[in-house]
């Protein structure tokens, strides 16, 4: 379950997010769709406690993001949101399964070897656990990313911009590979983007512009 | 996965950078742990040759010199000791303990003393292998000279005219027979070759009363006085009427040429009757005798005031160094936090609190300082090593490099330190990292 209400962002007198309402049943996929500038990043930063909204109230996996500060808001977060980025941020210096083990680890939690397997098997790049990020190429690193974002069996997984200057069927693959991952972990999926060729694939689309929802 | 093997992925990551940051704290952090070695063991040693002897009785001259020739055997005597002279001396109700000796002549560079059985006794040493010395044309020789010259019991060896190895002439026909070596003491006793003060006398062909029987005519000695082919020219065999200092006990003070020289004493090591004398003694040799009394706790005091200076300017450049380190690390961390900046934010979106990215970088100033300080006491120690081997050859002091001097533990304790200070900075700005701003920007 997510839910955000009454959410208003504002950088100095600007408003950039004004969103009365959003609600998300576990296990839904939500498409959030905006030009750059829209303010569909800062909301995934707010879904993810990244950022604290200027107003409102947010709750991710039952849990109000406002009550919680500091380690505690740290901690929810590395347990139950996974978050992919469109430049994948993996650490250049650490191998596939160093990458992959910093999620339990910076979350406090037990570090698995047999669920990076059972992530890296899903993604069919088990072959790929000792190699080094500047060994693979886009489309497999953007694997990694999505594997790590999941390896703590999160409640809500957010990706931002993840097909962007992607072409049609690897933009296709990584769509389905989010969606799969979602389903197995039966977490909410909630994409930000601004590629329009992805909208089919959601049941629910916000389109955002200047910091509102609008209509298609 | 812990935070010490993520630190240490990024310090591999910049190896270039790691081994210059390491190499100029291992520097830093070696120059000061060479002085502490060397002051540390220099003062010790210096301080345990001189123990128990409150002042040195010896000709007129430098104190210093005195101290550094009688006491330490490191230069040259300033002269000789007219017996009359030195038994008023020896006869003072001042004096405690008092122990003659006769210097001048040396075998392969190692000093031979002539002296009574006080001297070794003196510095508890006793002999390991054979005996003391007892009868004129014996001597008991110290650990290091057996062990330097290849010398044993039964061996005979002719002493050298001199101080030096170099001293080239030698007393060929008066051989001394090797009748004991010391053992070990960390004293200077292990550098020496100890005999009897005749022995000394007998080789320059100095009359001198027997006291073992022994008895022999001049003629026999093939090397009197003036049988002696004084090379003037010779730098290391220099007249006391030069005013220069290889004094032997062969030489006395104002001697002519072919008149029989008299028996001397280069120096007297004396120990006090009580503590009182201290007052009034050495004014008394000083003003009322033609000879000079020096302390060997003053003289090793000016000694080390005068070493001083240069051993705080190596202390300020080995700190200098450090310094120089810490900027490095400090400037090498913060380009290396501006270069993984996205790391940081990425990892708060794992769960990683505030405290553990601090943590995180401060760790890896730590593993830098931790790998100067290694290599610092590495290289120290060696150099050390190599530098006691050198004044060990020169000036014939024991050090040991690889010995810890104390106060290295501090050494650490501020590389340490160096390291904290200079990654604090990064260390707050990782903490700092506004991760949404960040990662909006990536």
């Amino acid at each position: 379950m997510l839910s955000l209400t009454d959410i208003k962002h504002r950088y100095g007198d600007d408003t950039v997010l004004d969103l009365p309402s959003l609600e998300a049943e576990q296990g839904s996929h939500h498409l959030i769709l905006g030009h750059s500038g829209s303010g569909k990043t800062t909301l995934l930063h707010i879904l993810a406690g990244l950022r604290k909204p200027s107003e409102g109230s947010v709750i991710v996996a039952d849990q109000e993001l406002e009550a919680l500060s500091g380690h505690s808001l740290d901690r929810f977060r590395g347990r139950n949101i996974g978050i992919v980025f469109q430049r994948m941020h993996l650490l250049a210096t650490l191998s596939i399964e160093d990458n992959l083990l910093m999620a339990p680890y910076l979350a406090d939690l037990s570090q698995g070897r047999d669920r990076i397997r059972e992530v890296l098997a899903t993604l069919d790049m088990e072959h790929k656990v000792s190699a080094f990020p500047h060994e693979l190429s886009h489309g497999q690193r953007q694997r990694i990313a999505i594997a790590r974002a999941v390896m703590n069996h999160p409640k809500v997984l957010l990706a931002d911009e993840p097909t962007a200057s992607l072409d049609d069927d690897r933009a296709e693959k990584v769509l389905a590979l989010l969606v799969d991952q979602a389903r197995a972990n039966n977490a909410t999926l909630v994409v930000a983007t601004h590629d329009r060729r992805i909208v089919d694939h959601f049941e629910h689309t916000l389109i955002l512009a200047d910091g509102r929802e609008v209509t298609a | 996965m812990n935070l010490l093997r993520l630190s240490a992925s990024y310090i591999r990551q910049r190896m270039l950078s790691t081994i210059l940051n390491v190499l100029v704290l291992a520097l830093g952090i070696a120059t000061i742990i060479v002085l502490l070695i060397l002051s540390t063991q220099v003062r010790d040693n210096l301080s345990n040759n001189s123990r128990g002897i409150d002042v040195v009785v010896g000709a007129k001259g430098s104190p210093m010199q005195l101290i550094l020739a009688a006491v330490y055997h490191i230069d040259a005597p300033s002269g000789n000791i007219p017996m009359d002279e030195a038994e008023r001396v020896m006869n003072d109700r001042a004096v405690g303990k008092a122990i003659p000796m006769a210097l001048g002549d040396s075998y392969q560079g190692f000093r031979i003393v002539g002296t009574t059985a006080e001297y070794p006794e003196h510095y508890e040493a006793a002999a390991g292998e054979g005996r003391l010395w007892e009868r004129e044309g014996e001597a008991t020789i110290g650990v290091r000279v057996a062990r330097e010259t290849g010398l044993s019991i039964g061996d005979t060896f002719e002493s050298s005219h001199g101080l030096t190895a170099a001293s080239g002439e030698t007393h060929d026909e008066e051989p001394i027979e090797v009748v004991g070596i010391l053992a070990e003491t960390g004293t200077v006793m292990d550098q020496l070759i100890l005999t009897s003060v005749e022995t000394v006398w007998h080789v320059h062909g100095i009359e001198h009363d027997h006291d073992d029987g022994h008895s022999h005519d001049d003629d026999e000695h093939a090397h009197e006085d003036d049988a002696h082919d004084h090379d003037e020219d010779d730098p290391d065999h220099v007249h006391e009427e030069d005013g220069d200092s290889d004094a032997s006990a062969s030489r006395p003070t104002g001697r002519q040429r072919g008149t029989p020289p008299e028996a001397e004493y280069t120096a007297i090591l004396i120990s006090y009757s009580s503590p009182m004398a201290a007052a009034v003694f050495p004014r008394w040799v000083n003003n009322e005798t033609d000879l000079q009394a020096a302390a060997p706790a003053y003289e090793t005091s000016r000694l080390f005031n005068m070493l001083g200076v240069g051993f705080d300017a190596l202390r300020v450049f080995g700190l200098v160094l450090i310094l120089a380190a810490l900027l490095s690390v400090f400037v090498a961390l913060i380009n290396a936090l501006k270069e993984r900046r996205y790391d940081l934010a990425m990892m708060r979106t794992l769960g990683a609190s505030r405290v553990k990215l601090m943590a995180h970088v401060l760790l890896e100033g730590q593993i830098l300082a931790g790998m100067g300080a290694v290599l610092g006491l590495v290289i120290g120690h060696g150099a050390a090593a190599i530098l006691a081997s050198a004044v060990q050859q020169s000036r014939g002091m024991a050090i040991d490099g690889f010995a810890f001097a104390p106060g290295e533990g501090w050494i650490i304790l501020l590389a340490l330190g160096a390291g904290l200070i200079a990654s604090l900075i990064p260390a707050i700005q990782a903490y700092k990292t506004d991760i949404s701003t960040t990662l909006a920007e990536g």
